[in-house]
């Protein structure tokens, strides 16, 4: 572009603010006034809401064309001090240049849904992830599920989202499945009608991660901040297990963006990827008639952290005798099989605890060759079970004869 | 308007009622609403290509205003705060309108059949801009913004907002080229 045609484009907007600006006739501040008025009376109740909505009939063009914008609803009266300016409100409005432009609609714009408005409405929820099985359409959502595939309200926040001087709802709502269970934060509204509608999901839970959400915080200036864990808690996983991130998402006129925070997790701290091999146990007889062998048993931890705790579990025949130092750290429980728990400790990185493991059965015990399971696990602190990260070589059978 | 300015550290308390303090006359919404109504509509009714729908906006973004005004007129530019919610309420309605486009077009026929052509080949010029270039085009020449307020506005670097304004220019440049040419050519 020339600087010739750079100046030549300055001066055509400048004609254009003048031509435009000489064309336009304001409202004025009086339909301002006007409006407000309208919007805060209907606080005071359904029967005023009604009369107003008949009288503010002509105008609602604009909301019609305009979809969910403009709101209509009570006004939060927390948020909208009252000023004592009313002098002027009998001021006729002023003539308009378009039909069309006359007024803003009468409506008011509000989209603070309490928690108790929001679980008394029935809401479209944007699609579960399969194979969450919660209802989406018409769904009156529970405060405290009693039963699984319930959407339950976990959390409520305000705020104005997209910037447009009025407030929206943020929800995080969780699709109840035992103790755990999808969970989104889906952002609401009110629509021209005064319903509640559903602007569309922050966020939701996903595979790999975040497996839980567990808080949310609509900050003043419209960005949603999300607390995320990695691993949802139960079935054994503590919550402090779990890795916590919060992110910060915004509107973006058509969805939700990240805008703050990380945007994925690391390798979970409690993690690890042990590794098992063993071999057969084959007695041999002794003189006394009595029988004795050994197997080896290697436990390896293919992770890149130290396994501070780790347990290896051993299903053996009860006619077996343990025998030698080998399993020292082991506890027994001698019942329909003896069980035994090796405790194992400090694992390091790319290295393997190799354990040579003695038994022994008594003359005149006899005992039918077969198969005995074995399995290890690493475990964090507090004695729960750690993420097995690649549990595919956790577990081997050995024969013994 | 903004108050805090002037309060020292370990002196008195901020004034809770800064407004009435005798350092400034308090801003009136009148006289806000009568310095900035008309600028607003003239960005927006660009934007929008629309004067019936820019000027709903405007006045809706003034009542949004009115309704908080205890405290938007403390703001240290009020008229930025407006300003950021007309062209909400106009970025927002221009995407869940789904008929925008084609909307938009009937109105640039009917504007080809008025009286001044200058103005109607510089709508048309903004009207084929991507929204972004669009509006900070418009922010720069008609609201007469900087590009740093221009990238608060928008929440994005300072960069971005010359890179759109950059495209824009060229882009309007050579479309207004273009028809200049063809009325040349007539």
């Amino acid at each position: 572009m020339s600087e010739h045609e750079s100046i030549a484009l300055a001066e055509r907007f400048a004609r254009y603010r003048t031509e435009v600006l000489a064309e336009i006739e304001p409202p004025g501040p009086a339909a301002v006034r006007r409006t407000v008025r309208l919007r805060r009376r209907r606080t005071f109740g359904s029967a005023v809401a009604a009369a107003l909505a008949l009288t503010a009939g002509p105008i609602l063009g604009y909301a019609a064309l305009d979809g969910p914008t403009p709101r209509p609803g009570p006004v939060d009266p927390t948020a909208s001090p009252t000023p004592s300016l009313s002098a002027s409100a009998t001021v006729s409005p002023s003539a308009s240049p378009a039909a069309s432009s006359a007024s803003p609609t009468g409506a008011a714009p509000n989209g603070r849904i309490s928690r108790a408005q929001l679980l008394a409405t029935p809401v479209s929820l944007p699609a579960w992830s399969s194979p969450a099985g919660c209802p989406t359409k018409d769904v009156r959502m529970a405060a405290e599920p009693v039963k699984d595939d319930t959407n339950a309200l976990i959390a409520i926040d305000h705020g104005d989202l997209d910037g447009d001087g009025a407030t929206e709802t943020v929800a995080l709502v969780r699709c109840v499945f035992g103790t755990r269970g999808p969970a989104q934060v889906i952002a609401f509204d009110r629509d021209a009608a005064g319903e509640v509608v559903t602007l569309g999901r922050v966020i939701s839970t996903g595979r790999p991660a975040p497996g839980w959400l567990t808080a949310l915080d609509v900050r003043a200036d419209g960005e949603v901040r999300v607390e995320l864990l990695d691993i949802a808690p139960g079935g054994g996983w503590p919550e402090e297990y779990s890795q916590r991130q919060w992110r910060g998402y915004r509107w973006t006129g058509d969805g939700f963006d990240q805008v703050s925070g990380p945007t994925g997790f690391g390798p979970n701290p409690n993690s690890a990827d042990l590794g098992l091999v063993a071999g057969d146990l084959v007695l041999t007889t002794a003189t006394d008639g009595s029988r004795s062998g050994s197997f080896t048993v290697r436990v390896r931890n293919d992770g890149d952290r130290t396994v501070r705790d780790a347990v290896l579990q051993l299903e053996l025949p009860t006619a077996l005798e343990l025998t030698g130092d080998g399993w020292a750290g082991c506890d027994l429980n001698r019942d329909a099989i003896l069980l035994v728990f090796c405790h194992l400790t400090d694992v390091e990185s790319r290295r393997e605890v190799r354990l040579t493991l003695d038994v022994k059965v008594a003359a005149g015990v006899s005992l039918t060759p077969g198969q005995a399971p074995l399995r290890v696990w690493p475990e964090g602190p507090g004695g729960h079970n750690m993420l097995e990260t690649d549990s595919s070589d956790n577990q081997v059978t050995i024969d013994y004869r | 308007m903004s108050v805090t300015r002037d309060v020292r550290a370990g002196g008195a308390p901020p004034d809770p009622h800064p407004g009435r303090t005798s350092d400034g006359p308090e801003l009136t919404f009148d006289d806000f609403y009568h310095a900035h109504f008309r600028g607003l509509v003239v960005q927006l009714r660009a934007y929008t290509g629309d004067v019936g729908q820019a000027q709903d906006l405007v006045q809706e973004a003034f009542c949004r205003a009115f309704a908080r005004w205890d405290q938007v007129s403390r703001y240290d530019d009020p008229l930025a705060w407006t300003r950021r919610v007309a062209w909400n309420l106009a970025h927002n309605r221009w995407r869940r309108l789904r008929t925008a486009r084609s909307w938009l077009v009937r109105q640039r026929e009917i504007h080809v059949a008025g009286p001044n052509p200058d103005r109607v080949a510089l709508e048309v010029a903004l009207a084929a801009l991507p929204a972004k270039q669009r509006r900070a085009v418009i922010l720069h020449y008609l609201a007469d913004m900087p590009i740093a307020e221009i990238a608060a506005q928008e929440r994005v670097a300072e960069g971005t907002v010359k890179s759109w304004l950059h495209r824009g220019r060229a882009s309007l440049a050579a479309s207004l080229r273009e028809t200049t040419e063809e009325a040349q050519d007539v």
